[in-house]
C-alpha cells in the first residue's frame, strides 16, 4: 500500500466513525493560542512572593514567554491582537531587565534606581496595557463573529488593575491571605470566562502561520536571559587594583621584623604587612594578642549521645577556613599609645564569589591618630599581589540590644578577591593614643563572606549586614566575630 | 443563549431557531467548511445546506449521543465532505477515458479494505488525543498543514514531521 492509498484509507476510516467531543473541544482555531494567554494573564497577576524572590521573578518571566507565544499567533486576526503582541514583548524585556538588574550588585546608578524603584508599576502597567488589548481584540473577534453582546469579563480584569495600581500607590500591602485568595480566585473566574467567551465567536479566528516554534522562542529567551545571569554573575564583584607585594627587605626592615617576631607577632601577619606598617612598629614594648580559627562553611548539625537518653545538637565544621588575628602592640607606655594591627588569613580556599566585607568596631576607634593603613593580599602562582581596599569608611555601627539600637564607632571594608588565587589575606592597621590606662579597650572584627554562588537579589556584604539578623538561617552569608579587649595596663 | 433553548426553537420549527443558528454557530460551521470547500460561493450554499440540514434533523439529535456542538459539527463537516466529493467525482468522470469509469472493486479487496479499516480504527484508537486531533484535522477537517501549523503554533515543517511520524506508526499497527 503507498502513501496515497494508505491516505485514502485514513480518510474512509475517520469518515466513517463519528466524530466525539473530545475531538470537536480539542480543534479550534484558537484555544491553544489563548490557553497560553490566559495562563501568563494569572501568572502576571498574581503574586507569587511567598515562594522566594528568584522564584516568583522567574515565575512571572515565564507568564511574559507564554504571553509572547499566545498573542503571537494572533497578531495577524486584528491591531488589538498585535498591540497585545507587541506589549507582551516589552513586558518580557521589562523583566528581564528587572530580573538582571536585581542580579547585580551595581545598583547604585540612575538606571537600576529607575527599574527599582518603577519595576513594580512598568510590569503592572504592562500587564494593564495587554488586558485593555485583549479585551479589544475579543470584541474585535465577536464583532467579525456577528455576536452583538461582548464578555465583560475582561471589563472586570482591568478593574481589579486599576484596583491593584491605586493599592500600590498608596502602599496598601495588608491585605489578609484570605482576602488574596477571594482576589485570585476572582481573577482566575475573570479568566476562565474571557476564555470562555470565544467558545462560538473564537472559530472566526485566523491564526497567522509562525517562521519559528513556540519551542525555539522559549528556548531563546531562557538562554538569553541565563547568559546573562552567568555573565553578571562572573563579574559581580569589585574590579580590584591589584599589583605585585614587594615588602622591601632592608635591614632596617628585618630587624624590626625579628624584634616583632621575638614579641609574639605571626610570621603570617608580619608577610603581610607594608614596609610603613613594620616601622611604625620600632619601637614596641609589649603586645597583647588574640587569634583564632573560623569556619567561613555553615556547618552541619551533628547529634551526639552524651549519657543514656541525653544529646547534645551542635553544628560541626569540617574546615575553618579562615584565621583572625588581632594584635596591640605598645608604642609608648608614657603616652599610652598603641598600635592595633586586625589581620586575616586564608587557611583554604573558601570559595570568594561577589563581595566580602571586613569591619571593625568598638567606642575606643574613636581615637585614632593618624590615619588607617591596611591591604589586601592574594597569592597566585608564588607571587603576592596586594590592592587597597575597594571601599574604606568611618561611620557608625548600630546593633540591636534587647529591641533597643546602639551606636559605636566603626571602620567599614568591602572587597572582592580574585577567584584564582591560591590565598587571601588583609589587614587594617591603626595607632590609638590618649587612652585610660585602666580603660577597657575592645574593638571587635567582623568578617563576612558570601558563601554561595548565586545571591539574589544581589547585595554586598555591607548590603547584608544592615538587613542581618542573627535569627535568620536562611542567608547566603557566613559573618564571623573576633576581637580583642584588653586595658592598656596589661599586656607583656 | 443556551443551546437546550436553541433546541427548542428549532425542534417548534421557529425562523428565529434558524437566525440564532447561524448567529451562533455560522462561525464554527464557516471553520469546517472552509478547508474542505475552498470556493467561497460553495461555502455560503454549503453553510445554507447544513443550517437546513440541521433544522430538518433536528429531531434525531439526542444530548446522550454528544454536544450538540459536536453533533453540529459532524453535520457540517460531512455536508462540505459530501459535496466536495461531489464534485471531484464529478472532474473525474469529465477526464476519464470512458472504459474506465464502470471499473467496479473486485470482492476480495473490499474484504481486505475492510479487514485493514478494522485494523486502522484500533490503531487509531491507541494513539494518544493529541495525536488523534492531528490526525483530525488532516483527514477529517481536511485543513492544510499551514494552517494546522498556524492553529498549533508549530513550524509546517514541525507539523509535517509529526504526522509522518503518526502515520508511520499506525501503518506499523496495520501491518502487524
Amino acid at each position: 500500500m503507498n502513501d496515497k492509498e494508505f491516505d485514502n484509507l485514513l480518510e474512509s476510516e475517520i469518515s466513517e466513525n463519528s466524530i466525539d467531543n473530545e475531538m470537536v473541544k480539542g480543534i479550534t482555531p484558537w484555544r491553544r493560542n489563548m490557553e497560553y494567554v490566559v495562563v501568563g494573564l494569572f501568572f502576571s497577576m498574581v503574586s507569587f512572593s511567598d515562594v522566594g524572590k528568584i522564584m516568583s521573578h522567574l515565575i512571572m518571566f515565564f507568564a511574559g514567554i507564554m504571553l509572547i507565544v499566545g498573542f503571537r499567533g494572533l497578531q495577524k486576526e486584528n491591531k488589538w491582537f498585535f498591540a497585545g503582541y507587541i506589549g507582551s514583548i516589552i513586558k518580557l524585556i521589562i523583566y528581564t531587565v528587572i530580573i538582571i538588574n536585581e542580579a547585580t550588585i551595581w545598583k547604585d546608578n540612575f538606571l537600576s534606581r529607575l527599574i527599582f524603584e518603577n519595576g513594580f508599576y512598568l510590569n503592572i502597567l504592562s500587564a494593564l496595557v495587554i488586558t485593555v488589548c485583549l479585551w479589544r481584540s475579543i470584541r474585535a473577534v465577536e464583532k467579525k463573529a456577528q455576536v452583538t453582546k461582548g464578555s465583560k469579563s475582561p471589563v472586570v480584569l482591568i478593574a481589579w488593575y486599576l484596583v491593584a495600581i491605586i493599592m500600590a500607590i498608596y502602599n496598601v500591602t495588608s491585605m489578609w491571605v484570605i482576602g488574596f485568595m477571594i482576589t485570585y480566585v476572582a481573577v482566575f473566574v475573570c479568566l476562565i470566562k474571557v476564555y470562555k467567551s470565544l467558545d462560538k465567536a473564537g472559530y472566526a479566528i485566523e491564526p497567522c502561520v509562525i517562521k519559528v516554534s513556540n519551542k525555539f522562542i522559549v528556548a531563546g529567551a531562557v538562554i538569553v536571559l541565563s547568559i546573562s545571569l552567568v555573565w553578571v554573575y562572573s563579574n559581580n564583584m569589585y574590579t580590584m587594583d591589584w599589583s605585585e607585594f614587594n615588602q622591601g627587605e632592608t635591614t632596617e626592615v628585618n630587624e624590626v621584623r625579628e624584634h616583632l617576631a621575638s614579641l609574639g607577632v605571626p610570621e603570617m601577619v608580619l608577610n603581610d604587612m607594608t614596609k610603613d606598617d613594620i616601622l611604625a612598629c620600632t619601637d614596641a614594648i609589649k603586645i597583647i594578642i588574640e587569634e583564632e580559627d573560623f569556619p567561613l562553611n555553615e556547618g552541619y548539625e551533628v547529634e551526639e549521645e552524651v549519657a543514656p537518653n541525653s544529646y547534645k545538637i551542635y553544628t560541626k565544621y569540617d574546615a575553618y577556613e579562615i584565621h583572625m588575628t588581632s594584635i596591640a602592640l605598645c608604642l609608648n607606655e608614657s603616652e599610652n599609645r598603641w598600635k592595633m594591627i586586625h589581620h586575616f588569613r586564608t587557611n583554604e580556599d573558601p570559595g570568594f564569589y561577589c563581595t566580602e566585607a571586613f569591619i571593625l568596631s568598638g567606642d575606643e576607634l574613636a581615637r585614632i591618630d593618624g590615619e588607617i593603613t591596611g591591604h589586601l593580599v592574594c597569592d597566585i602562582d608564588g607571587k603576592t599581589y596586594v590592592a587597597p581596599y575597594y571601599s574604606m569608611k568611618r561611620d557608625a555601627y548600630y546593633f540591636n540590644i534587647m529591641g533597643s539600637y546602639m551606636g559605636q564607632n566603626a571602620i567599614y571594608t568591602e572587597f572582592s578577591f580574585d577567584r584564582k588565587a591560591d590565598g587571601y589575606g588583609g589587614y587594617i592597621s591603626y595607632e590609638l593614643a590618649g587612652n585610660d590606662p585602666e580603660i577597657l579597650i575592645t574593638v571587635q572584627t567582623e568578617f563576612l563572606h558570601q558563601n554561595d554562588r548565586v545571591n539574589f537579589p544581589a547585595k554586598t556584604m555591607l548590603d547584608m549586614l544592615e538587613n542581618y539578623s542573627m535569627f535568620n538561617k536562611d542567608r547566603d552569608y557566613v559573618k564571623t566575630y573576633h576581637g580583642i579587649q584588653f586595658r592598656p595596663s596589661e599586656g607583656k | 443563549m443556551k443551546d437546550s433553548e436553541l433546541i427548542e426553537l428549532l425542534l417548534n420549527k421557529q425562523q428565529e431557531g434558524l437566525d440564532v443558528l447561524i448567529k451562533e454557530y455560522g462561525s464554527l460551521m464557516r471553520y469546517i467548511i472552509k478547508p474542505i470547500l475552498p470556493d467561497y460561493r460553495e461555502q455560503e450554499e454549503c453553510l445554507a445546506d447544513v443550517a437546513y440540514r440541521i433544522w430538518e434533523k433536528i429531531n434525531t439529535y439526542h444530548s446522550g449521543k454528544g454536544n450538540f456542538n459536536t453533533w453540529i459539527s459532524a453535520i457540517t463537516r460531512n455536508a462540505a465532505y459530501n459535496r466536495a466529493r461531489d464534485n471531484r467525482k464529478k472532474d473525474e468522470y469529465e477526464e476519464m477515458p470512458e472504459d474506465l469509469i464502470s471499473k467496479d472493486n473486485n470482492p476480495e479487496d473490499e474484504i481486505l479494505k475492510k479487514e485493514r479499516m478494522q485494523m486502522l480504527h484500533n490503531a487509531m484508537s491507541e494513539l494518544s488525543v493529541k495525536d488523534r486531533q492531528l490526525i483530525y484535522r488532516k483527514y477529517y477537517y481536511m485543513q492544510s498543514t499551514e494552517q494546522i501549523a498556524a492553529e498549533l503554533g508549530l513550524t509546517e515543517r514541525a507539523v509535517e514531521g509529526r504526522l509522518y511520524r503518526i502515520k508511520k506508526r499506525l501503518r506499523g499497527k496495520c501491518h502487524e
